[in-house]
């Protein structure tokens, strides 16, 4: 579970979230939605540790991301694509994903090869990142995010530059991640998406919390 | 641990490739900027016509000896000491911009999935120590063609000749050059811990800030003769192998390790705190 609480974050003195509290549950799907620059992508950066917030806290199963190293036994694996994904320009998908499951060193091979293939990359493409299209880099996005079946999720903009079928097979990848128990931040333009998605959805504007839904859908630990 | 060692094997494989191009730019001024020293050297020599045999020691001094010490006070001209500066300034240009470019890009990612900042920053840390390494080799093959071009003896004591030939001549000058081995052997430290410097500066204000600041820090220690300017201890001009109260290079190196020190412990410790928000890469080479 996620745990977010009365969390601010300013920026050369501007507040640019602003005391956001939002609980989200093991197994669940929560949307994030606002229009830009609402903080949904400073929410998700706060969420994965890239970014301290100011005043608050956040907990991710229980595990502070901003807390001493000494927590590191209790700390849930996290899988994200925020905004623009990004590689090594000089090697292919498959290297790519090594060269980052080689870090924590849980995903196997076939793990990896799992990912590439569910959504639509050929695990063999000896192409290079450098040669890949948008939509293929966006795929290696989601493949990266979910290559060691983690136990938090987020995804930015999850469709951004995707086919149909390829926005069809990230939809899916984030139900089964969610299926299989993962904590599920999404961020989506896509009303269409996000309603297909998400088991509730909180609305951002200019940095704090308007509004909640929760949408007609099983799922989670409650 | 674990993480922190595959940080820094991916830095290896890929960081250094990176760079490649950037350590043969060093190796071309080097051998340029000893070139253009040497050949003054050898010139003037021939022209006064004086017996010169040169040493290893003389060829450090024709790449790192920089300038005598200049008074502010005294009046003259500064002679701005290019061949010196073009040499560090290149060896800073080698590790100025990629950790910034990793951090923009897939090194993010590296560090959500290792869950340890410290993992990436003691990475890039030891990654720019090895490219300081690669660089003090390709200085010493330098110093190394131009000694064996010259028919010089492989001694690290510079001879008088050596010192004057070199512009070094002044008033305090030893009456008689010591040895430039604890000199030679201070470049390493001292490299790394401006480099260090660099690198806390170019993830918290950009690569061009970090580049200025190294240039101020060089430029400094032409400037004033002060023992606590990192970059008097990289003038060997100002060792005191060569002047009766020049900067001990034993003391440099342990000013060196000190800076080095504080830059990989503060530097890590302020990384830990700093935003990471989204930059220009989206890729890396």
């Amino acid at each position: 579970m996620i745990k977010i609480d009365n969390l601010t974050k300013s920026i050369r003195g501007t507040e640019i979230l602003k005391d956001i509290t939002i609980s989200m549950d093991k197994g669940r799907i929560t949307g994030l939605v606002g229009p830009n620059g609402s903080g949904k992508t400073m929410l998700m950066r706060a969420i994965v540790g890239l970014m301290r917030p100011s005043k608050g806290s956040i907990t991710l199963h229980g595990w502070n991301p901003y807390g001493p190293s000494k927590q590191e036994a209790a700390r849930p694996s996290i899988g994200m694509l925020l905004e623009g994904p990004a590689f090594v320009d000089g090697l292919s998908g498959l290297e790519n994903l090594k060269m980052l499951a080689s870090i924590r060193g849980t995903a196997q091979e076939d793990d990896l090869i799992g990912a590439l293939s569910s959504i639509g990359l050929d695990p063999k493409d000896k192409r290079k990142y450098r040669s890949y299209s948008l939509g293929m880099k966006q795929r290696l996005g989601l493949a990266c995010a979910v290559m060691e079946h983690p136990d938090i999720l987020v995804v930015d903009e999850p469709t951004n530059a995707l086919d149909v079928t390829g926005v069809r097979l990230a939809v899916d990848i984030i139900k089964q991640e969610a299926l299989r128990g993962a904590t599920v931040v999404v961020a989506c333009h896509d009303a269409s998406i996000m309603s297909e998605l998400a088991h509730e959805v909180w609305h951002l504007a200019e940095g704090h919390l308007e509004g909640h839904d929760v949408l007609d859908r099983e799922g989670g630990e409650q | 641990m674990r993480s922190f060692l595959m940080i820094l094997r991916s830095d290896i494989k890929h960081g250094l490739k990176r760079v490649v191009l950037r350590h043969v730019l060093v190796f071309a001024v080097a051998l340029f900027a000893g070139y253009l020293t040497y050949a003054a050297v050898f010139t003037t020599a021939g022209y006064i016509a004086i017996d010169y045999k040169s040493t290893m020691g003389d060829m450090v001094l024709c790449l790192f000896g920089g300038i005598p010490v200049y008074s502010p006070s005294s009046g003259k001209e500064f002679e701005f000491p290019m061949v010196w500066i073009a040499i560090f300034v290149a060896a800073a240009y080698v590790t100025l911009d990629y950790p910034l470019h990793d951090l923009q890009g897939v090194g993010a990612t590296s560090i959500v999935i290792s869950g340890s900042r410290w993992s990436w920053w003691l990475s890039k840390c030891s990654w720019v120590i090895i490219n300081a390494c690669i660089i003090c080799v390709l200085w010493a093959i330098t110093i190394l063609i131009f000694t064996l071009i010259s028919g010089s003896s492989f001694d690290l004591t510079p001879t008088s000749e050596g010192v004057m030939l070199s512009g070094l001549r002044s008033i305090d000058n030893q009456p008689h050059p010591l040895s430039l081995g604890m000199y030679v052997l201070s470049l390493l430290p001292l490299l790394i811990s401006i480099l260090l410097i660099q690198l806390f500066v170019s993830l918290m204000a950009g690569p061009y800030v970090a580049l200025a600041a190294t240039l101020a820090i060089l430029f400094l220690s032409t400037f004033y003769m002060s023992p606590y300017l990192l970059g008097e201890y990289l003038l060997a001009g100002r060792n005191a192998a060569i002047l009766t109260n020049g900067v001990d290079s034993g003391i440099g190196i342990l000013f060196a390790l000190g800076v080095s020190t504080i830059s990989i412990l503060i530097g890590g410790m302020i990384f830990t705190h700093k935003d990471i928000l989204a930059g220009k890469a989206n890729g890396n080479d």
